[in-house]
């Protein structure tokens, strides 16, 4: 069978804030800053893996500030369906992360997923609904 | 949604190559077209504006 996955890979370093990432066809992850500005991080497009052998993928940075929040996601959140064949989609889980962001991870999580129940309503579940966010409260120590 | 999009014109580009048959999708909607990028497909797959220039790509002898 051809099957293949998406995968979104990241290292944080918790000394510096700094978060490495590739994509590899994965939806992209969202940064909302302590500002409230909300940025899809840079770097999709990769292909997914298990579609052909020896591709490279860029690595790609990110410094993260106390208050920022990342959140990953499956594309069963953004492509989870009502009754009338609409998808949920980017618009609605920015808008969660907008409104409701500046808390913790957790209950950033805890609206997004009653969100997403709320819209898909009866209608079946397409995919798998996968959701992690990372809250970065910690100030980065003075360059010395 | 996505993955069944995937799915099929990854197959169809692998069954296409072993036939001897060259794959060249066109005129893809805004939101299929976005299936192809994001999954980095549209990197290993030509996408055509249209059938002229994709007809023109899928002749034999063609590079």
């Amino acid at each position: 069978m051809d099957l293949f996955v998406t995968v979104f890979y990241c290292v944080l370093d918790p000394a510096s804030g700094t978060l490495r990432y590739a994509n590899g066809g994965h939806n992209p992850a969202y940064l909302r800053r302590a500002n409230g500005t909300i940025e899809a991080l840079s770097g999709t497009g990769g292909l997914v893996l298990g579609a052909m052998g020896g591709i490279k993928y860029p690595e790609h940075a990110e410094q993260l500030v106390a208050g920022d929040r990342l959140v990953l996601y499956t594309d069963g959140v953004t492509e989870a369906f009502n009754q009338t064949d609409e998808a949920y989609g980017e618009e609605r889980l920015i808008a969660e992360i907008q409104a409701h962001g500046a808390g913790a991870a957790p209950e950033l999580v805890e609206r997004i997923c009653r969100s997403v129940a709320a819209f898909a309503d009866t209608a079946p579940q397409s995919d798998d609904i996968t959701l992690v966010v990372l809250s970065w409260d910690r100030v980065a120590p003075a360059v010395q | 949604m996505n993955v069944r999009i995937e799915t099929i014109g990854q197959t169809t580009a692998r069954n296409s190559q072993r036939a001897g048959i060259r794959f060249a999708p066109c005129a893809l909607k805004p939101a299929v077209r976005e299936v192809f990028d994001l999954s980095g497909f549209s990197r290993i797959i030509a996408l055509h504006p249209g059938r002229t220039t994709a007809l023109a790509h899928a002749q034999p002898g063609k590079a």
